[in-house]
């Protein structure tokens, strides 16, 4: 549940941000109140029944749906039982929509890229919050160095993708 | 057991003090659970008694039987009540079929396989609130033992007889037996035994003893060494069921500490399980939570209709829960915490009439063994004594705004998440819900066998109460229990719209040799096949998780289209009505239709195209192919 809220977290400001670039700066904040507060619903419902649930959590990193798909998908989930408010309902839709698919191959942006790279070959073995915590004060070159002496399979290339995302990240 | 007894569940906890200071019954202070459980049968029946609530029984409760000992058991059964027998076709019980014969106020339902036999036995015992009675091969216990297990799990009074098993065959690999014929029942079952002449009456009472407990479930007997025809002399025994479930009550000082706590709790929750159905305590826990308008939640196990599922107060099921956030106390009635506990931490009182229940599989802070209409009587009653009545009327009207408001906001998402799908073809099972309820009767008697998808129709339907009644899915799951069980609940409520609703899936199940008793016996039922083409939860749950398969499209289990079945035409097969729908439009004239048919008598299965839900896959009609004509084909090349 942790990793799930993690992965979406982190998500949600990535897209957040894309998002906002195409807005006015009233309508940037409205958007990320709106997504603000489908995260909260999300993580108040969602879990009820999928706590410990590593296949949606899975199923939320890999998945891209449209708005109208998401909102479906809150819809059944409903009609399941699970307990929505009315006016979360577009708010939920908004942050699945902002969030979900994080774990898919992405090419359009670094960020993007490295996300894809840590959950194809980090996330086998470290929940995201541990793959993206410094554990030493080692740069990240050493750490991920290490990890390949440990056995993780990473390009010279997506070694390169890593280490910028990475350190470029506020921890 | 005599029938002039006074079942102790008539006597208030008030009646119960005053009982048992006048007999110098001693309270004792916080018994152990095992202590309760041994203890307070005592207490009642001693409460019942010294309160002269009952007289001594002095009328004379037997009476003594001579003829044939088949005819002995069912003149027991007859003593008890018993009219509705279920039976699968073998021979070998033409004594019994003459004492059938003989009492004329018998009643046998032929079924044609064990396994239905058994579900509709139990269904029948579930509605009348009676005993179940199947007899059958002992050569058919393997096709039982599926519906004999969901009927453990369920806890239904059942008493299941097989013909054979003779101890004189022991050993010898006979024709149709083999050693210890029931010894396979044994994990299903509260008792095995062996009809045997000289105690075959004592025998069927201690059977029906055993079946009812509590904990209540089936037995199962085989019929002994009674040789056709001989005759014995032997004593029938009055037995009045609805006093064979023993009851019995908690301590005082139990339902006095569990009242304080709820009292003081400013989030209370309740959280109902079948026991509530079982024990008939359904009535008397709506006046509870009502009194302080404390939230009800169930678990999609909940077998019965223990809640009205339209009440303000009903707040949904235990595993989704937003209200209240931060529940601090939660009482459990009847419902094991199986599946579906309190968030860890949550102060739990844990109310069962079965004390190796009590915080088996969950960590409780009070483990109270009483009969549940008895514990809730008791609990209000308490209640009655900690608060005036213008604090619980406080109490009362300002929780009931705080969670009225709520739950009618949850009821309008389902409303708009509801009308989303509306006119979708192949149909919602939201909208097939939606539109059962305005067909159906208020008191209509819903019988669901249906996966994780359930919900999203039986939501839409008012249950509980005074509104329809609910058995099932059964607890134990297996498919291929439901359209036998709701011949048996048509059997026992006659005067009532009977509802089976089935996946496509279940009903494949083997299920449609049952529509034979149902024509035979022109049960006017209405049996639903949700029909996707599919084992939608299994789909569902193995493409939830991504993976080779599912990047594929593949799906080895679940594509059920090919054979496309025409389930119309096996209800037609059988002499029933049968009506395909297609299209949202199409559904609410054709259970118009229905409706008319089955009230000329004659039951009708709509096949319903429902929608798939889950993870979809790009190859959804996708099986593993396996031709043995193509094979031959090619043999002959």
């Amino acid at each position: 549940m942790k990793a799930w809220i993690v992965v979406l977290g982190i998500g949600a400001a990535i897209e957040g941000t894309a998002v906002a670039a195409r807005l006015p700066v009233a309508a940037q904040d409205a958007q990320q109140a709106q997504i603000e507060k489908g995260k909260v619903a999300v993580t108040q419902v969602c879990v009820g029944c999928h706590q410990g649930g590593g296949g949606i959590m899975r199923m939320l990193e890999v998945r891209t749906r449209s708005a109208e798909e998401w909102r479906e998908t809150v819809y059944r989930m409903i009609g399941r039982g699970a307990q929505v408010f009315p006016d979360e309902i577009e708010p939920m839709t908004a942050y699945l929509v902002a969030t979900a698919g994080r774990g898919r191959p992405q090419t359009s942006s670094p960020a993007a890229g490295a996300d894809a790279i840590l959950a194809r070959r980090c996330q086998q073995c470290h929940d995201l919050e541990r793959a993206t915590t410094k554990p030493t004060s080692e740069d990240w070159t050493t750490i991920i160095d290490r990890m390949i002496t440990l056995g993780a399979s990473v390009t010279p290339a997506e070694q390169q993708t890593l280490i910028e995302y990475l350190a470029g990240l506020k921890k | 057991m005599s029938s002039t007894e006074k079942p102790a569940s008539d006597v208030s906890r008030r009646d119960f003090l005053a009982a048992t200071a006048a007999t110098g019954i001693a309270l004792s202070a916080g018994p152990s659970v095992s202590a309760l459980a041994q203890d307070a049968p005592a207490s009642g029946a001693a409460a019942a008694q010294g309160a002269g609530a009952a007289p001594l029984p002095t009328a004379e409760t037997f009476e003594m039987y001579e003829g044939t000992a088949a005819g002995a058991v069912l003149a027991q059964l007859r003593a008890a009540g018993v009219r509705m027998l279920f039976h699968t076709n073998t021979s070998g019980f033409v004594p019994f079929w003459e004492a059938v014969d003989r009492a004329g106020d018998v009643q046998v339902i032929n079924v044609t396989h064990e396994g239905h036999a058994v579900a509709a036995a139990a269904g029948y015992a579930m509605a009348s609130r009676s005993l179940g009675f199947f007899f059958g091969s002992g050569a058919g216990v393997g096709n039982s033992m599926s519906n004999l297990y969901c009927a453990w799990k369920d806890r239904v009074p059942l008493l299941v007889t097989y013909s054979g098993g003779e101890l004189a065959e022991q050993g010898k690999d006979g024709f149709e037996s083999w050693d210890d014929q029931l010894r396979p029942t044994e994990p299903f079952t509260m008792w095995t035994a062996s009809l045997l002449t000289d105690e075959m009456t004592e025998i069927v009472r201690r059977a029906i003893r055993f079946a009812y407990g509590p904990p209540s479930g089936p037995v199962t007997l085989v019929w002994g060494n009674a040789q056709p025809n001989e005759r014995v002399r032997t004593r029938i025994d009055k037995i009045d069921l609805e006093a064979a479930r023993h009851r019995f009550r908690a301590s005082p000082d139990a339902i006095q500490q569990a009242a304080r706590w709820l009292v003081e709790a400013q989030h209370p929750m309740f959280v109902v399980g079948p026991e509530v159905s079982e024990d008939g305590a359904a009535k008397d826990l709506l006046a509870l939570a009502e009194k302080l308008s404390i939230p009800v939640t169930d678990t999609e196990d909940d077998l019965y209709a223990n809640f009205p599922t339209d009440h303000p107060l009903y707040i949904g099921q235990l595993r989704a829960l937003r209200y209240p956030r931060q529940v601090d106390l939660v009482i459990g009635f009847g419902e094991s915490f199986k599946r579906r506990r309190p968030q860890p931490g949550t102060p739990t009182v844990h109310v069962s009439h079965d004390p190796n229940l009590l915080g088996r599989v969950y960590p409780v802070d009070m483990a109270i063994a009483s009969d549940i209409r008895m514990a809730v009587r008791d609990l209000s009653d308490a209640i009655d004594g900690l608060l005036t009545r213008d604090r619980i009327a406080r109490i009362r009207s300002t929780r009931l705004a705080d969670v009225s408001a709520l739950t009618r906001q949850f009821n309008e998402s389902v409303d708009v998440a509801m009308r989303a799908f509306f006119d979708r073809s192949p149909l919602s099972w939201e909208r097939v819900g939606f539109e059962l309820e305005r067909a159906l009767d208020k008191n209509a008697v819903i019988v669901p066998e249906l996966g994780t998808q359930a919900y999203k129709l039986l939501r839409q339907l008012k249950i509980g109460g005074e509104n329809k009644l609910k058995f099932g899915r059964t607890i134990g799951s297996a498919l291929g229990w439901g359209v036998g069980a709701s011949l048996g609940v048509n059997l026992a409520l006659p005067d009532r719209q009977v509802v089976a609703l089935q996946g496509d899936g279940g009903f494949l199940f083997g299920q449609s040799e049952a529509l034979w008793s149902i024509a035979r016996y022109q049960a006017p039922m209405l049996i639903v096949i949700m029909n996707n083409h599919l084992y939608n939860e299994t789909r569902a749950r193995n493409s939830n998780n991504g993976g080779r398969l599912f990047e594929a499209g593949k799906d080895y289990n679940g594509y059920l289209g090919d054979p496309d079945v025409d389930f119309t035409k096996i209800a037609e097969a059988y002499s029933l009505k049968g009506e395909k729908v297609k299209t949202a439009s199409e559904l609410a004239p054709a259970l118009q239709r229905a409706l008319r048919s089955m009230r000329d008598g004659k039951a009708v299965l709509l096949d319903i195209e429902v929608e798939e839900d889950g993870p979809s896959l790009s190859n959804a009609t996708w099986y593993q192919r396996h031709s043995i004509a193509e094979i031959q084909r090619k043999a002959r090349i």
